[in-house]
C-alpha cells in the first residue's frame, strides 16, 4: 500500500479503491457478537501509517465491504487490528473469518482523534459499546505518553456486563495509578459487582478540572448526543469536545456521496469531528 | 453526632444554600445509619418513611423479575440521594435497595420532614424543587436505558 498525505496531513493510500490482501493471522471473541480480527500483509510489506479514529474498508470476498474502525496500536508495525460487530451480511462474512483466511483492505481514511490538541489537558475519553473499538488507539496513545497529558478518565457504558469490550484490558488500564476507568452497565443480574447506569451518570462524578479538560466521544449516536450535553454541563465548551461519527461509507475518499451528511462526508471530513462543527447535524432530525 | 449531621447535610447539594437554621431544625428528623454488605435497606411494597443521604459505599437498586430473578436497574454511591417515593402518597418504595458494599448514610425520616415541610411552606417548596431535579435526572437516564442504545442497529 503506497502511500501520500492528504490535505488534512494524514497519509492516504496512493491507490485508494485499490484494496489490498491481507491475511487473518488472529481472532479473538470479545463478546458474544464482537471479534477482533489481527490482519498481517500478505507481501509482508510495511503497514500503512494510521492515526488513532481512522478507519479502513475492510472487503469480504464475494459478499462486500465495510467500513471498520482501527482498533489496535498505532506503533504496530506488522499487524492490523479491527474490532467487528457482527450486526449485518459483510460482519457476519468478516466475523466469519479463521486464521488464515485472506481479506481486502482499502485504506486507511478519515480523520483522527487530534492527540496534540489534548496536550497538557485533562482527557476525558467516554465510549459506549463497540464504541469503545475506535477509542482504543488513542487510549493507547494517552499510555504511551502518559506524561504528555494531565488526569486522563474513561468512562465506559455498556449494555450488560457479559458485552463489555476488551474486559481484560479494562482491568489491565485499571491498574495504572494515574488513570481513572469508570464502567457501567444499563442493566445487569444481582450477581454483578459493577456499576449500573447508563454511561453519561459517570461524568459528573469523575474526579477531574473541566476547566482544562477535552474529551473524545464514541458510541451510537444517541449515547454521544446524551453524553455530549453531560460534558457540556460539567463544564467542558463544544471546542473541547471531540466525537466520531459513523454513516454507511462505502468509497473512503468522498467521491460516492453514501455517507454525506449535510455539507460533510464522514468518510473524508471525518469520522472524528470537533462537536462545534458536528453540532448543527444533531439539530436536524432524519439527517 | 449532630455536628456530624448538621455538617453533612449542609455540604450536600441537595441542601447546599438552605439556611443554616432550617438545617438544624431537620437534625431532629436526621440520623446516622449503617448498612453491611448485602443488606436489605428497604424493598418493594414496603412504606416509604425514610429518604437517606449516602455518605460512602454503594446501594443497588433492583426489581424482581419472576423468570431472571433480581435485576440491578442503578447503583448509587456515596453523595448520592436515596429515595424519593418517601415525598409522594402513597409512600411507598417501588423498588428493592441493597447495600452491595457496607454503606454509610444519614437517614431522614421522611413523616418529621413531611410534617416540617408542611409548617414551613418555603422549605416545602425548596425541597420539592431540589427533589425534582434529582427526578429529572434519574428519569433521562432511565429513558436512555429503554431506549436500548446498544442494541441492534436498525
Amino acid at each position: 500500500m503506497d502511500n501520500q498525505v492528504n490535505t488534512q496531513g494524514y497519509y492516504r493510500p496512493q491507490l485508494p479503491m485499490l484494496p489490498t490482501v491481507f491475511r487473518v493471522v488472529g481472532k479473538i471473541k470479545e463478546t458474544h457478537d464482537t471479534w477482533t480480527l489481527e490482519l498481517q500483509n500478505v507481501d509482508k510489506t510495511p503497514l500503512p501509517s494510521f492515526h488513532p479514529g481512522q478507519f479502513n474498508m475492510l472487503y469480504a470476498s464475494g459478499v462486500g465491504e465495510i467500513p471498520i474502525s482501527i482498533s489496535g496500536n498505532f506503533n504496530s508495525q506488522d499487524t492490523l487490528v479491527h474490532t467487528i460487530r457482527d450486526v449485518g451480511m459483510v460482519s457476519h462474512a468478516l466475523c466469519g473469518l479463521n486464521t488464515g483466511d485472506f481479506v481486502g483492505v482499502r485504506g486507511p481514511f478519515g480523520t483522527a482523534w487530534p492527540m496534540n490538541k489534548l496536550e497538557r489537558k485533562n482527557v476525558i475519553v467516554v465510549g459506549g459499546g463497540i464504541g469503545l473499538a475506535p477509542l482504543r488507539p488513542a487510549i493507547y496513545h494517552l499510555l504511551n505518553n502518559r506524561d504528555d497529558f494531565e488526569r486522563v478518565a474513561i468512562a465506559y457504558g455498556a449494555r450488560g456486563p457479559e458485552e463489555i469490550l476488551y474486559p481484560n484490558q479494562i482491568m489491565e488500564w485499571r491498574s495504572h495509578l494515574d488513570l481513572m476507568v469508570r464502567v457501567t452497565v444499563d442493566a445487569a443480574s444481582a450477581s454483578w459487582q459493577g456499576q449500573v447506569g447508563v454511561v453519561t451518570t459517570l461524568i459528573p462524578r469523575l474526579n477531574i478540572d473541566p476547566a482544562n479538560a477535552a474529551a473524545l466521544v464514541c458510541g451510537p449516536e444517541i449515547m454521544i448526543r446524551f453524553a455530549v450535553r453531560e460534558l457540556l454541563q460539567f463544564g467542558l465548551t463544544p471546542d473541547d469536545i471531540w466525537i466520531s461519527m459513523e454513516r454507511n461509507m462505502k468509497c473512503g475518499i468522498g467521491f460516492c456521496g453514501h455517507c454525506q451528511l449535510g455539507s460533510k462526508f464522514i468518510c473524508k471530513d471525518g469520522p472524528v469531528f470537533n462537536f462545534s462543527e458536528a453540532e448543527q447535524f444533531f439539530k436536524i432530525k432524519e439527517l | 453526632m449532630a455536628n456530624f449531621i448538621a455538617e453533612q447535610l449542609s455540604s450536600h447539594p441537595i441542601f447546599q444554600g438552605l439556611p443554616f437554621v432550617t438545617i438544624s431544625d431537620m437534625i431532629g428528623c436526621a440520623s446516622e445509619k449503617t448498612f453491611s454488605r448485602g443488606g436489605t435497606i428497604f424493598l418493594e411494597g414496603e412504606n416509604a418513611n425514610n429518604c437517606f443521604i449516602l455518605l460512602s459505599g454503594s446501594v443497588d437498586l433492583s426489581i424482581h423479575t419472576h423468570n431472571k430473578g433480581p435485576i440491578v436497574i442503578q447503583s448509587l454511591n456515596g453523595g448520592d440521594v436515596l429515595g424519593w417515593s418517601w415525598l409522594f402518597s402513597p409512600f411507598i418504595w417501588h423498588f428493592d435497595a441493597l447495600a452491595k458494599e457496607k454503606t454509610n448514610a444519614i437517614q431522614l425520616d421522611g413523616q418529621c420532614i413531611r410534617k416540617k415541610c408542611k409548617e414551613n411552606p418555603e422549605l416545602g417548596f425548596e425541597l420539592m424543587n431540589r427533589f425534582s431535579k434529582i427526578i429529572m435526572e434519574r428519569l433521562n437516564a432511565t429513558r436512555l436505558q429503554l431506549v436500548d442504545m446498544y442494541g441492534q442497529p436498525g
